[in-house]
């Protein structure tokens, strides 16, 4: 049994106690202790148990029979507990008398109010103090014994608690409580005070509290300064931070959070759903998840999510919060910290834009791209650079340079060249280069590095890698093209294409051939080849048509094409090499063929045009000189005439001469004419009903005196149906040419000249009996002239009659030819259509 | 030492010119020989008499005058004989005189002219 409320002193003086002895006879040996004045028991001593008051005695009895028992008794309010027990020779009684509770009550109360670190008084209807409990009295130095009966009041003002003594009459005069805070010898009071009403509802007096909160305030204060400075921080961080009562679902927010989110505190109901409803919708299933797991598996929480502000702004959000669970384990609270980093997530957002730019950039540039650092180790590279190299996966991701090293430099034709470049570069960081590559599969790539710079400081190297096959083909074709034509500019064809042909192989071709087309057929002008065995070129038959051949055999490609001018084929051009010719290469040798085949036409213009300017030079001199033999004939003839005593036979013979040589020169004009009409495309033919036979009658009349000078005699035997539409003029011409040359060489022998009619031509003939014509002149003796003619001059012509007649005869859609042996005379005949072609 | 009463000998391949040439010199008292080209014009002089002047033309078919020219030149029978370039070429002339003729004239010759030259290789015979 213990006492209702433990003493905080532990003043247990006030509890009676009592022992009583008593004898195996029942003969009180010993009683004492104040218990027994309590139970109203004295002189016990040699008393028997038995005449004890009768609970006390049955006691006793049971003690002494050997069994402990215990009992209570009350005695005056008072409760008092006996406990007898068997001992040795009798029985021993044992009495405990607890204090009076209402005693011991009061007491305890005392005891505790003297230990309240306030303090608490309190007046009577007179305002006088009546009682001063606490521990302040001290602290403010005054000893509460002095207050008791001192008219509060008074004593109040005269100790500078002037407040509170108005408050005490207030709460007195109105009955009701006043609650006033005082600060006191640099101590902050909250005081209370409260009317004391008895039960009749009389005013008897008051009860004051006064307790010093200075402590609590200065706590306050830091605690206040320390928020202030917590918010502060939290504005300038814009860091906010939260409390979840999961439980009861109450959320707890700094200013920062509600000026993150853009809500003021009165709009927020402080429940998760309304948190909630401000994420973005897109966030949401990702921000439910963690917050599940937070809760399930009570681990920190930790999210990056967005929320719509109610001003539309969309930010960024990252929050993070610790868990607190309870004694079992349950979630109570998610406390933690959120910040607005939208500004931030934006430029991450645009760091790894720009990276993934930058990336992109780097795959989608046409240049291979190669980035090492200072130890030669590979930085970066793109895919362009391992398409170029040709590199597989595996050697890339084995990250092994130097084998890296070694497969790209196979590939090249010159590797040393290579090795020493890139050495070169490794021992100068700082130097540019730019130079071409060349592989051993025939393509050509162009590559650029620079040093790499950060702040100002070389880091490493960064090599771009561009494939100009194409250009340098291109550039290839370009410069042969350029080369081929400064050759073909020649007037000398056949040297420009044998240069031609040089130039090719080696650089376009392995062997090359060019052909040129005579009036006798193809001929193989030259053949040039670089190739280790040599084999013949053939010759494209479909070229020399004009066509362009171009085909792949047994790994070897050729390529034929014409040399040809406007459609016409002058000759051929054929290529071979090894391997593949591109489409390019095939219209390079088509056009090289038309710049060839314009060379060989312009050469051949060029010569003919000498040979027109020669042999117009020629005539010049030949005219010169034929004009001179008349001239002199005249000459010597006019001069002779002057004579005063002339022979009439003499004089007659003069003028014939001079009538012979007038005609001579006549004739030679006119040829000079013709030739130049001729040779102009101007000799004009007109047509009219002409007969034949009068032509030929007509001009042996005009040529009496000539056949008698030649003495030849003159048969003519004609048909009169030989009619046809012809030009009388030149058809004249004609037979006076014809006839003057049987005259010339028929060496007096008889001439013959017949004309006879066809169905549809006309036939004339003359025929001579005179020197005759070798086989080998006869398509000469129509030519105008050629070299060293002079050595076999027509006697006193210039050798265009036959040129000028055929010319004539041809234009009237006939033909001239001649039959003639040396020593035979000559058979002239001349065939025409008597109507017009 | 004069060349006697030879013919002359008119070599030309120019018909016309042969016989103008044959006239004059004939109206002058000459006798006239005359010859159409070079082989022509050696034949007369093996087989024929021997002409007291041979005019020359230089142009002529077969057998040139240079050739003529040398030929005679070259034999001595023959060497004596005058001749007489008669051509329409200026160079020809020169080189022909280095060859050994006595004169040249130039076609168309002055009849004055040929008159002289030929009244100084060969005095006039019996006038007609």
């Amino acid at each position: 049994m213990r006492a209702g409320a433990e003493p905080v002193s532990g003043d247990s003086a006030r509890d009676a106690w009592g022992v009583v002895v008593v004898g195996a006879d029942g003969v009180i040996q010993l009683a004492q202790g104040p218990a027994l004045a309590a139970l109203r028991l004295a002189d016990l001593e040699g008393r028997r148990a038995a005449s004890l008051p009768p609970t006390f005695a049955a006691l006793v009895a049971v003690a002494l029979d050997g069994t402990r028992a215990t009992a209570s008794v009350v005695v005056d309010d008072r409760t008092v507990q006996i406990a007898a027990e068997p001992s040795a020779g009798g029985a021993l009684v044992l009495l405990l008398a607890p204090p009076d509770p209402a005693a011991l009550a009061t007491r305890q109360v005392q005891l505790l109010l003297q230990q309240v670190p306030a303090m608490v008084w309190a007046t009577d209807a007179d305002q006088r103090v009546t009682h001063v409990l606490g521990k302040l009295p001290r602290v403010l130095v005054v000893d509460p014994a002095t207050m008791i009966g001192v008219e509060a009041d008074q004593y109040l003002r005269e100790h500078g608690a002037a407040s509170v003594a108005e408050a005490q009459g207030r709460a007195i005069a109105r009955r009701e409580e006043q609650l006033l805070r005082l600060e006191l010898i640099g101590r902050s009071l909250e005081v209370a005070i409260e009317p004391l009403i008895d039960a009749g509802g009389a005013v008897v007096g008051c009860v004051g509290a006064a307790i010093d909160v200075t402590p609590l305030l200065s706590a306050d204060r830091a605690r206040a300064a320390s928020e202030a400075r917590l918010a502060e921080a939290q504005k300038l961080a814009h860091v906010g931070s939260f409390e979840w009562d999961v439980p009861v679902d109450r959320v707890l927010w700094s200013d920062e959070m509600f000026r993150i989110h853009g809500i003021g505190r009165e709009g927020f109901d402080r429940r998760y759903a309304s948190v909630r409803r401000l994420v973005h919708p897109d966030d949401l299933a990702m921000l439910d998840q963690r917050v599940r797991e937070c809760l399930k598996d009570k681990v920190p929480l930790r999210a990056e999510y967005r929320i719509i502000r109610p001003d539309g702004a969309t930010r960024t959000l990252e929050a993070r919060a610790d868990v607190v669970t309870d004694a079992s384990g349950e979630v109570v609270r998610v406390a933690g910290t959120l910040w607005d980093e939208t500004e931030l997530a934006e430029t991450r957002r645009a760091r790894d834009r720009t990276h993934s730019l930058l990336a992109a950039t780097l795959e989608a540039t046409a240049d291979g791209i190669l980035v090492v650092d200072r130890d030669a180790k590979v930085v970066a590279h793109n895919a362009r650079f391992v398409s170029i190299w040709r590199i597989p996966a595996a050697l890339i991701e084995s990250g092994d340079d130097d084998a890296l090293l070694a497969y790209v430099r196979e590939q090249l034709v010159d590797p040393d060249a290579f090795m020493r470049g890139v050495r070169d570069l490794y021992e100068h960081p700082e130097a540019e280069s730019r130079d071409h590559l060349r592989f051993v599969d025939g393509r050509v790539v162009e590559r650029i590095s620079k040093p790499q710079r950060l702040d100002g400081e070389i880091v490493g190297r960064v090599w771009s890698f561009h494939d100009v096959t194409e250009r340098e083909h291109l550039l290839g074709r370009t410069e042969l093209l350029a080369e081929a034509s400064r050759l073909l500019t020649s007037l000398e064809a056949e040297g420009a294409l044998e240069a031609l042909a040089q130039i090719v192989v080696g650089r376009f071709a392995s062997a090359c051939a060019v052909d040129i087309l005579d009036a006798g057929g193809p001929r193989r002008l030259t053949e040039i080849s670089d190739e280790p065995r040599h084999e013949p070129v053939q010759s494209g038959r479909a070229a020399l048509c004009g066509r362009t051949v171009a085909e792949a055999v047994d790994g070897w490609s050729r390529i034929s094409v014409p040399l040809a001018v406007r459609g016409e084929v002058l000759g051929a051009l054929h290529l071979r090499k090894r391997g593949a010719y591109e489409l390019a290469e095939v219209e390079l040798a088509e056009e090289l063929g038309r710049r060839a085949g314009l060379a060989v036409q312009n050469a051949r213009l060029y010569a003919t045009a000498r040979e027109a300017l020669h042999a117009r030079e020629e005539l010049l001199a030949i005219a010169a000189h034929e004009i001179r033999g008349p001239i002199t004939s005249l000459h010597l003839a006019v001069q002779s005439l002057r004579a005063e005593s002339l022979p009439e036979r003499v004089r007659t013979r003069l003028y014939d001469i001079i009538e012979r040589e007038d005609r001579r020169l006549a004739r030679f004009v006119d040829e000079l004419l013709d030739i130049g009409a001729l040779s102009a495309g101007s000799l004009e033919l007109t047509r009219e009903e002409v007969s034949l036979a009068n032509v030929v009658h007509r001009v042996v009349a005009n040529a009496d005196a000539e056949i008698r000078h030649g003495g030849s005699a003159v048969d003519v035997l004609t048909d009169d149906a030989a009619v046809g539409s012809w030009d009388p003029y030149r058809l004249q011409q004609v037979i006076e040419n014809l006839l003057s040359n049987a005259l010339k060489f028929g060496a007096g022998a008889p001439i013959e000249i017949r004309v006879r009619s066809e169905d549809s031509r006309a036939i004339l003939s003359v025929s001579d009996h005179g020197i005759g014509i070798p086989g080998e002149l006869h398509e000469r003796i129509f030519q105008p002239f050629e070299r060293g003619r002079i050595s076999s001059r027509h006697y006193g012509g210039l050798g265009l009659g036959l040129h000028i007649s055929r010319a004539i005869i041809e234009g009237l859609g006939g033909d001239i030819r001649v039959e003639s042996a040396p020593g035979e005379g000559a058979t002239f005949t001349v065939s025409l259509p008597k109507e017009a072609p | 030492m004069t060349a006697s009463s030879g013919p002359i000998l008119v070599v030309d391949d120019d018909p016309d010119i042969r016989e103008l040439l044959e006239l004059v010199l004939a109206m002058r008292g000459y006798d006239v020989l005359s010859a159409r080209d070079g082989a022509d014009a050696l034949e007369k002089l093996e087989s024929g008499p021997r002409p007291a002047l041979v005019l020359l033309d230089l142009m002529l078919p077969h057998v040139d005058g240079y050739q003529v020219v040398r030929a005679m030149k070259s034999n001595p029978a023959l060497a004596p004989i005058p001749v007489v370039i008669v051509s329409g070429d200026q160079a020809a002339r020169d080189k022909a005189r280095k060859g050994g003729a006595d004169a040249c004239l130039l076609k168309p010759v002055e009849l004055e002219e040929l008159v002289r030259v030929v009244r100084d290789l060969v005095p006039a015979q019996a006038a007609s």
